[in-house]
């Protein structure tokens, strides 16, 4: 693996990326607003008529005041967190085929694999360039929604978002999935014509992969670590797999 | 500097190349002529280890292109079939990303950049997006990307396609100084003028190599020189003795102007002014008409598709 390969394909990829409108507003806005929205949501439910709290409350097991509350809030942010744990599953997939695919149209990919840079480097290097920005926005949005149930809901709501296997979840299984969503989606697209074909085939993947990855809403750690072990290895296949398909030729004479 | 034995490849059924054998020398400018899909652009990409060949062996400046493709490609520079750039990108920017693949010395490429931006004139206009650029402004920054690691073997494909004439000489011209720096050129091209003005020596392709010659040798080969004598009066009496010349295969007339068909003009000519002097002929103007390369080309190309229409019927 050259570093310097690597360095270069993301410092061009994020430099294209960051001119575009489109990333920009997504950068900013999918966390400010997941963040906005699970802090309404804290302030919403703290905020309830008791009469109110007691119908939302019903079928839980917490019966009055705080703990009503907390309970409503615990369940609640669960669905956060599932939807914040999904994000990893589909962000990358979908910038590494719009990389990909860009590279097609502007045929730049050429002019790239002419130079000395290895399979491998590009691969990891296109994987990267979508996984990095999914795994940052992922955590910035876990960590930003637990900090405003700290501020805004009763003590225990906050700390709730750091159970052990949340914490394991957006710690070790989010960036596993996120690298498995974008090596597939490079694998995928560069043997797909198009970014619609590389879209539908990748469906196949991110499916299984968002359910994987709501792994951590099951409070069983041992099954979290060993969802982490198989993911880990078939994210190390999974890249000598693209490098496998990577049929330079092919794709020089089929992309036109 | 270059050199292929038995290259070929194919892309499932197809065959792109076959057979490729040839030597190109350090210093040379050698033009691959061929029509589309003859495997000119397939050529380039196996010669520069972007594509492994099916069968065959290459090697460049004693590197193995099979086995080494990577260090192949750190010594080439290509200018492929279209620029390929970022368009969101600024010229500088574009090349900036190639030097970081090329891994040039990072004290050394503001310089390099700044030189080969220079040399294609655009580095007044380094900042503004490639987007905006026009055609021949994009294939300018792309033949400085070629450039940009000072590769001792360039590999130009289609450098003045779509350009106007004015770009496309500027390219030329180019082309013509990298040549005078002695570094080994490769140009694929259909324009055969450009090739026959560029080149030392041109290699005919068809999916496998025709004929590969200096232009001025294959039209030798391929063709007798026809002198033109313009005379102040051709009778048929003279007309007759011309034709009885030893040297003379054929002769025609166009009014006063005679056309002789020799074998070798150059040692020939002095004969045949001196027998139509004897003949009391008046000479007005003598030269001789050549063949161009676009001839021998398409001459070339027929025989193939003959033969190879011969062996399939």
């Amino acid at each position: 693996m050259n570093r310097r390969h690597l360095r270069a394909v993301l410092s061009r990829e994020w430099l294209e990326l960051s001119k575009g409108r489109a990333a920009r507003l997504t950068a900013w806005f999918l966390p400010l607003g997941v963040i906005a929205a699970v802090g309404a949501t804290q302030r919403w439910l703290v905020g309830l008529e008791p009469q109110t709290l007691a119908d939302a409350t019903e079928g839980l097991e917490a019966a009055t005041g705080d703990a009503a509350v907390v309970s409503l809030l615990d369940f609640v942010n669960l669905q956060w967190i599932a939807l914040m744990l999904v994000l990893p599953a589909v962000l990358p997939q979908m910038i590494s085929i719009y990389s990909i695919v860009t590279e097609k149209e502007s045929k730049s990919l050429e002019a790239v694999l002419a130079t000395p840079i290895s399979t491998l480097d590009l691969l990891l290097g296109k994987t990267l360039v979508a996984v990095l920005p999914a795994i940052a926005l992922t955590w910035t949005c876990y960590l930003g929604s637990a900090g405003v149930a700290a501020l805004l809901a009763p003590a225990p709501v906050g700390a709730h978002f750091f159970r052990a296997h949340y914490a394991l979840g957006f710690g070790v299984l989010v960036p596993l999935v996120a690298f498995l969503a974008g090596i597939s989606g490079v694998i995928v697209s560069a043997h797909a014509k198009d970014a619609r074909a590389a879209q539908s085939l990748s469906g196949f993947v991110v499916l299984p992969l968002m359910a994987v990855a709501l792994v951590p809403l099951v409070s069983n750690l041992w099954l979290l670590a060993a969802t982490c072990g198989v993911l880990a290895s078939l994210g190390y296949w999974a890249s000598r797999l693209a490098v496998r398909l990577f049929q330079r030729g092919e794709i020089l004479t089929r992309w036109r | 500097m270059i050199e292929a034995r038995g290259l070929s490849r194919t892309f499932g059924d197809q065959v792109a190349v076959e057979d490729l054998s040839l030597r190109i020398e350090a210093g040379e400018v050698f033009g691959l002529l061929g029509p589309n899909g003859a495997g000119k652009s397939t050529s380039v990409r196996l010669l520069c280890g972007l594509i492994a060949p099916t069968s065959g062996s290459a090697e460049l400046a004693g590197v193995d292109v099979v086995k080494e493709p990577e260090r192949v490609r750190s010594k080439v520079g290509i200018l492929t079939e279209t620029p390929g750039l970022y368009e969101k990108l600024n010229a500088e920017e574009n090349l900036r990303f190639f030097a970081e693949l090329y891994e040039l010395p990072v004290a050394s490429i503001d310089g390099r950049v700044q030189r080969v931006l220079e040399l294609v004139q655009l580095w007044d206009r380094r900042s503004e997006a490639v987007a905006g650029f026009s055609k021949g402004m994009r294939q300018r920054v792309a033949i400085a990307r070629a450039l940009l690691p000072e590769p001792p073997v360039l590999f130009l494909d289609e450098p003045t396609s779509g350009l106007d004439p004015v770009t496309a000489r500027a390219v030329r011209e180019l082309i013509a100084r990298l040549r005078s720096e002695g570094r080994t050129i490769v140009l694929c091209t259909h324009n055969l003028d450009e090739a026959e003005r560029l080149c030392d020596r041109v290699g005919v392709l068809n999916r496998r190599l025709l004929r590969v010659d200096t232009p001025e040798r294959l039209r030798r080969e391929l063709y007798a020189q026809v002198t033109r004598v313009e005379l102040d009066q051709l009778t048929p009496a003279l007309l007759d003795q011309v034709r009885e010349l030893p040297f003379v295969e054929r002769v025609r007339a166009e009014g006063n102007q005679l056309f002789a068909t020799i074998a070798d003009y150059e040692l020939y000519n002095p004969d045949l002014v001196r027998a139509l002097v004897e003949a009391g002929a008046s000479i007005l103007a003598i030269d001789h008409e050549p063949h161009s390369l676009e001839q021998v080309y398409f001459d070339l190309l027929a025989t193939a598709q003959g033969t190879a229409t011969g062996a399939t019927s």
